[in-house]
């Protein structure tokens, strides 16, 4: 659980002075007190956190993290590697709130310490070499793009099969060996697809202007789900806008407590989607609208923003959310397929999204719903949470491929690229590789009256 | 934090080659999380966190942890409530949340067995679809572990009707205070020899580490039917409990809660539980037929008794919410207050009202609000005392209240815990209830298990360490209020 | 035996003249007679008899009925008789609370008739052991004797709640309460069920009791063969609780279900129960005249009894062991434990035998009532460990040895297997 900090001396880098001060934090948006002690330390959070559940320790529970935030901010733990290692341990599944009884904030407070370390606390060169590499390209669609091409090419040239056949992966180190097993599972036709820049609803009265959300992995490897929302959305009346010069969120930076970067993002996506008007922001990524509902409490500092980011963060609407609003769309046709539902951790804890995503496949005939054995559990994705922290992942990622090959489905969906990266990748690891989907494809495949063979075929 | 004089070095590389490198955890940072279980008050952070796999690795722990002379703590899931896993200060806290597996389930002879840091819950969901359920049902059986449940004789809800978990544990694997292993009991019943399960189920902990359970497991009876009656003062609902117990009727659970229980409850979970002074939550189950005839009764008693209000969950999820809010309800009186404390007393079930209006007596004296939760068919109280510990005095004025509680159990013919177990926080008031020939015979029988006293020391019986010597203010120790012991 | 003289005068002057007698052969302890019997009127008087025999290095056997003195290896030693015969106090009986207070000389069967005769509801204490109706609490307790009850009730460890005792030195205490939920301290009292007397002298017990339902029904299944009664038996393995009696009896091939709650729903059941199993529904006659017969089996006549457990799914195979050995036994089906009375002729490697087949369908069997030539043995070998910490405590409660020394333990034995 390294996390390439370098070992400092206790207390050199504390910035408060104990109980009157901040402890080892500074004074900008310490994890506060007043969160802190909503903690009764019941541990009903204990079962929900994977880490816990992987490795039975404490430290690395949501308990045993808050206690540690009170021990940095009452000034007896130093923000050196050993504190630090179990923040970034967790993985920010949020699976801790729901099971909280208590309502204690996690969100609030990992997020305010994730991003006290990421000023605080000095990372090594190779590490900062590393984020900044991931943070130069994945929040950017046409970087993601052209790493999406590079994946084609890896895998179609069979270059893929020689490497994992020839066992060398197994000497790499072991981030390579995470990218390597990440590898997304795409062709050609992904990285050319694109969503329609409008669409106007077919065949049914207007009923509600949107604008889609592109995203950055989404928009760049996943394009084809931006297109089938977009169809799915015309198709119950909407009029569908997704502006261009979109850039990103701001999602993986702010979970990663990149604080500067995720409030640049904010505002350059806020000022570019108020221009085009529309009573809901669709988006069809997990963790881009988890991060986007709030804004208002990240620019909440912002007297110029603040105002501009609540009316935005109002209108923020998962996929799902949209489709239970309006129902689903006339014309659904039957696609018979047994489909494992693998709920986004940032759908479900975060945004309590659980039944509409259910709602909107079980409304296609002869689509068959299969609840994944331990669903709740993280896949590992989390973020960037598969590069950074890739021994956990794998374990996690194995598991849930485990669980959902469990139920025979004929296929995968799931809410976020990322899940379906991993989950993807590690179902492929296993042996038993499944056609993935975002819920809003097969949806619109159905519109389509695609067959459900070839459905599969065009993404086995 | 507390230091002592000269105490044991904790043998660091002994405990690493006992359970493996990455099983002892010796980080500052690491060392904290493990400072307390579900009871803050006291926190005490251990030497070393020995997190072993294998009964063979507890034992060898333990060995280390003897050799050394170093004082040794078992942990299962630490959310027990009477402080049964505080470190003892420069001891060790083997912690058994890594031993979690389901070893193997005998539906035909109606048997599980389990490691110590399985969760209740999971007891239950490894046999549930063979029809059968684990009855002791905690109201934190989804995080708390067997090993604990054993060290503390846990009950739950249920336990009106099926009994406790010394009712359910057949055998066990105990690493005895000195590190050797034990087999205890038998799967098979009538097991010959001393019933030393009996002692080590409730032992807290104090009588050795047990890594591996034999459990009874129960058929879910076919019919189960939950009844929600809401009155309109805490009176009516206690004479209903009573007048359910006089006509012979035996419900599964009788579970009471009082308005501001309800209120935070409300706010935790909206079960949807009607706003008035009192609700009583009683399940019955059994065949179909009898089932009905009992809740029938039930019915008929409560609205005899005032009930202003009668429900029936009308199916499984229904009736999870309603017992949703019962189990959470000690967490989510953090809604409504910044702090509380959880006290735990029974009173026979007759004194109900006389020891619930003492209650309400205690909160006017102390200017403390009191939630009241608990398990009314037993007579086991949860009060919860309602403090800011930001306005100066009120926690102290809580905790006395709180204590002040207890002996209004005592006094009714009761008991200072029904189920969180003595620990640290009620080792001090043993003598209440026991006399001093009492306390010396179970201090031998502890010695028997635990002759070297390092096995979890200073738990479930007083010591002049845990309930004497503060410095400065003068405070008679327990045994000297017993007429027992004198300072000289 | 000079020190049973010259305490002779201390133990008159506890208990007076006239509750000290010499003993008689038939005050024999499973063929060891002692020099005296005492009978205390109470506690106080049990514990200043209990210190000057310590002193004194007296071996004493706590009796009350004597219907189960046979448990247990006889004492190595057993100079006085400390029969309970006059505690027979009921305590306290909180009607409303359920739960009775009891000194450890009542009779069973006079407690539950006090009961029964208190107003209000009424309310049993839930034991019927068969060992015959002198059976006292104190005893019944300190064999753990349970009968058929036992499948909804359990058995005495499963219903003590407090318990007073007094310790071989003379020491008194208490554990547990008067409240059915209670876990402060040690539960000593259960420690002491099956204890067989040799760690404290209980001298009063505090149970949980529970209301007599108002209905019951008696189902039957006759003459079945032993698979026959194995596959009625599992049939009948979800009713769980619901049924307050599985019984099966060999070499009559008798299963007697007995069903109780409310009048509509046992009434149903027992339809249920018939069908599933294929027996009949006893009308209220037939069935309180077996309830009769049934009462004290398989203690009603003479000859060595066994107390076996096996894993209720074995009952089939039990019963073939049984047939083998042409034993009569009870089966409290419903938990897989059994009494079975062997043969007035059995010899000492007979009963091996029997305990090994017992072990070969993954049980265990341990004398109850022996012949006197049958060899002791009571606790056969076990864990060692474990058998160490009984040593243990044995040592720590009775360090002078002075409560039925070597009853709690087989003769030392070559190590075990």
């Amino acid at each position: 659980m390294t996390s390439g900090f370098t070992a400092t001396a206790a207390g050199s880098i504390a910035t408060g002075d104990g109980p009157q001060g901040f402890g080892a934090f500074d004074a900008h948006h310490p994890p506060a007190r007043a969160l802190l002690d909503d903690c009764v330390h019941c541990g009903f959070c204990l079962p929900a956190c994977p880490t816990y559940r992987l490795w039975g320790d404490e430290t690395d529970s949501p308990r045993g993290r808050l206690l540690l935030m009170g021990a940095a901010l009452g000034g007896d733990l130093p923000l050196n590697a050993a504190t630090i290692a179990h923040w970034d341990a967790c993985l920010g599944c949020m699976a801790c709130m729901p099971a909280c009884p208590s309502g204690v904030h996690y969100d609030r407070l990992i997020e305010a310490t994730r991003q006290q370390v990421e000023r605080l606390a000095p990372r090594t060169r190779r590490e900062r070499a590393g984020r900044a590499a991931l943070f130069a390209v994945l929040p950017y669609r046409r970087r993601v793009r052209a790493l999406g091409a590079l994946a084609v090419a890896y895998r179609a040239s069979g270059a893929q099969r020689l490497l994992r056949r020839s066992g060398l992966l197994d000497h790499a180190p072991a981030r390579l060996r995470a990218l390597e097993t990440l590898t997304p599972r795409l062709r050609w036709s992904d990285l050319r697809a694109r969503p329609p820049r409008r669409l106007t609803p077919a065949g049914t009265a207007l009923r509600l202007r949107v604008v889609l959300l592109e995203g950055c992995v989404g928009g760049g490897w996943f394009a084809a789900v931006g297109a089938a929302a977009a169809h799915v959305l015309a198709a119950c009346g909407c009029e569908v806008r997704t502006p261009p010069g979109q850039g990103c969120c701001g999602a993986l930076e702010l979970h990663a407590g990149r604080e500067a970067a995720a409030l640049r993002r904010a505002r350059a996506l806020i000022a570019r989607v108020e221009e085009s008007g529309g009573e809901r922001i669709v988006v069809t990524s997990a963790g881009c609208g988890s991060a986007m509902k709030e804004y208002a409490e990240l620019l909440a500092d912002d007297p110029a923003w603040r105002l501009r980011a609540a009316r935005f963060a109002a209108g923020v609407r998962d996929i799902s959310e949209v489709l239970d609003e309006l129902g689903p769309p006339r014309g659904l046709r039957p696609l018979p397929l047994r489909v494992a539902y693998a709920d986004a951790c940032h759908l479900a804890h975060a945004q309590r999204i659980r039944a509409q995503p259910r709602a909107a496949l079980a409304a296609v005939p002869g689509l068959e719903v299969l609840e994944i054995p331990d669903g709740d559990m993280c896949c590992g994705s989390a973020g960037v949470y598969n590069l950074l922290q890739p021994a956990t992942a794998a374990e996690l990622g194995r598991r849930k491929a485990q669980a959902v090959s469990s139920v025979g489905p004929d296929c995968l969906a799931a809410g976020n690229p990322g899940c379906l990266v991993q989950i993807g990748a590690w179902l492929e690891q296993a042996g038993t590789a499944l056609p993935a989907f975002h819920p809003v494809e097969l949806l619109a495949a159905s519109l389509q009256g695609r067959d459900a063979r070839g459905l599969l075929l065009s993404r086995a | 934090m507390e230091t002592s004089g000269a105490a044991a070095a904790v043998p660091v590389e002994a405990l690493r080659a006992a359970a493996g490198a990455d099983a002892v955890l010796t980080e500052p940072a690491q060392l904290r999380a493990y400072e307390c279980d579900g009871l803050t008050g006291t926190r005490v952070v251990p030497a070393a966190v020995v997190l072993p796999r294998t009964t063979a690795q507890v034992a060898a722990t333990v060995r280390a942890c003897c050799a050394a002379g170093v004082p040794f703590v078992a942990r299962g899931s630490g959310t027990g409530l009477s402080g049964g896993a505080l470190p003892v200060a420069q001891g060790v806290v083997i912690g058994l949340a890594r031993m979690n597996a389901v070893l193997s389930v005998d539906i035909a002879n109606e048997r599980v067995v389990v490691q110590p840091g399985v969760t209740n819950l999971a007891v239950t969901q490894a046999v549930a679809s063979a029809g059968y359920f684990y009855a002791p049902d905690p109201s934190s059986q989804s995080v708390c572990s067997i090993g604990g449940n054993v060290a503390e004789n846990s009950g739950g809800a249920h336990c009106l009707k099926y009994g406790f978990t010394v009712h359910h544990v057949c055998a066990a694997t105990l690493v005895t205070a000195d590190g050797r292993i034990a087999r205890l009991g038998s799967a098979t019943v009538d097991g010959p020899g001393y019933d030393l399960l009996a002692a080590v189920v409730g032992g807290e902990g104090t009588l050795g580490i047990v890594t591996e359970v034999t459990l009874r497991i129960v058929p879910r009876p076919p019919c189960v039917l939950t009844v929600l009656a809401a009155f309109d003062s805490m009176e009516a609902a206690g004479s209903a409990v009573s007048s359910i117990v006089a006509a012979g009727v035996l419900p599964a659970a009788v579970e009471m809660m009082d308005r501001l229980a309800l209120q935070a409850v409300e706010a935790a979970v909206q079960a949807g539980y009607p706003d008035c002074a009192a609700v009583l939550l009683v399940e019955v189950d059994g065949s179909e037929i009898e089932a009905r005839t009992v809740a029938a009764d039930i019915d008929r008693i409560c609205r005899a008794c005032g009930a202003t209000e009668l429900r029936r969950a009308a199916g499984e999820s229904e009736r999870a919410l309603m017992w949703k809010g019962r189990r959470a309800a000690f967490a989510a009186m953090g809604r409504i207050s910044p702090s509380y404390y959880v006290q735990d007393g029974v009173i026979p079930r007759t004194a109900l009202s006389e020891v619930l209006g003492g209650i309400r007596e205690l909160e006017s004296e102390y200017g403390c609000q009191v939630a009241n939760v608990f398990h009314a068919g037993d007579g086991n109280l949860h009060p919860l005392v309602l403090f800011d510990p930001a306005v100066p005095g009120e926690a102290e004025r809580g905790r006395e209240l709180a204590e002040r509680i207890l002996d209004l159990c005592i006094a009714a013919g009761g008991s200072i815990t029904g189920e969180h177990g003595v620990g640290t926080d009620k080792a001090c008031s043993m003598p209440k209830l026991f006399d001093e020939g009492s306390l010396r015979i179970m201090g031998r029988l502890r010695d028997a298990f635990d002759p070297a006293g390092l096995c979890n020391p200073g738990k479930l019986l007083p010591t002049p360490r845990l309930c004497g010597e503060v410095p400065g203010v003068y405070r008679p120790h327990a045994l000297e209020i017993a007429g027992v012991a004198e300072r000289l | 035996m000079t020190s049973v003289v010259t305490s002779l005068d201390r133990l008159a002057s506890i208990v007076g003249e006239r509750w000290l007698r010499e003993a008689e052969p038939a005050d024999a302890v499973a063929g060891v007679v002692p020099r005296l019997v005492v009978t205390p009127g109470d506690e106080a008087e049990v514990a200043a008899l209990l210190r000057v025999a310590s002193d004194a290095a007296l071996a004493v056997t706590v009796r009350g009925g004597g219907t189960k003195l046979d448990w247990g290896a006889p004492p190595r030693r057993c100079d006085v008789v400390l029969s309970t015969r006059r505690l027979v106090r009921l305590v306290e009986h909180a009607a409303g609370d359920m739960v009775c207070v009891v000194q450890a000389g009542m009779p069973l069967e006079t407690l539950q008739a006090q009961l029964a005769a208190a107003p209000g509801n009424r309310q049993r204490l839930m034991l019927d052991p068969p060992q015959g109706v002198a059976a006292t609490i104190g005893g019944i307790v300190s064999c753990n004797a349970a009968g058929s009850r036992r499948v909804r009730y359990g058995t005495p460890r499963d219903l003590l709640i407090g318990a007073r005792f007094v310790l071989g030195d003379g020491t008194v205490g208490h554990s547990g309460g008067k409240v059915v939920k209670n876990v402060a301290g040690y539960d000593v009292g259960r420690v002491l069920c099956g204890a067989l007397g040799t760690l404290a002298v209980l001298t009063e017990a505090a149970f949980r009791l529970h209301p007599v339902p108002p209905g019951w029904r008696i189902v039957v299944l006759e003459d079945a063969p032993p698979a026959r009664l194995a596959e009625a038996v599992e049939k009948l393995r979800r009713l769980g609780s619901a049924a307050a009696g599985i019984d099966v009896t060999w070499p009559q091939g008798l299963l007697v279900v007995r069903l109780e709650g409310s009048e509509a729903a046992v009434g149903a059941q027992a339809g249920e129960v018939a069908a599933r199993s294929g027996g009949r529904v006893l009308d209220r006659i037939e069935a309180e005249m077996l309830g009769e017969q049934l009462r004290h089996r398989p203690w009603e006549s003479a000859g060595a009894v066994a107390g076996i457990g096996v894993p209720r799914a074995r009952l089939g195979a039990l019963l073939e062991v049984c047939s083998d050995f042409a034993v009569d036994t009870v089966v409290r089906a419903g938990v897989g434990a059994a009494e079975a009375r062997l043969p007035l002729t059995v010899d000492g490697p007979t009963v091996a035998a029997f305990r090994t087949a017992i072990a070969g369908i993954g049980g265990h069997l341990v004398l109850r009532r022996g012949g006197g030539a049958l060899p002791a043995q009571v606790w056969p070998d076990g864990d060692p460990v474990a058998a160490w910490l009984a040593a243990s405590l044995k040592r720590s409660l009775d360090p002078t040895g002075t409560l039925s020394p070597g009853r709690e333990q087989a003769a030392p034995a070559a190590s075990s297997a």
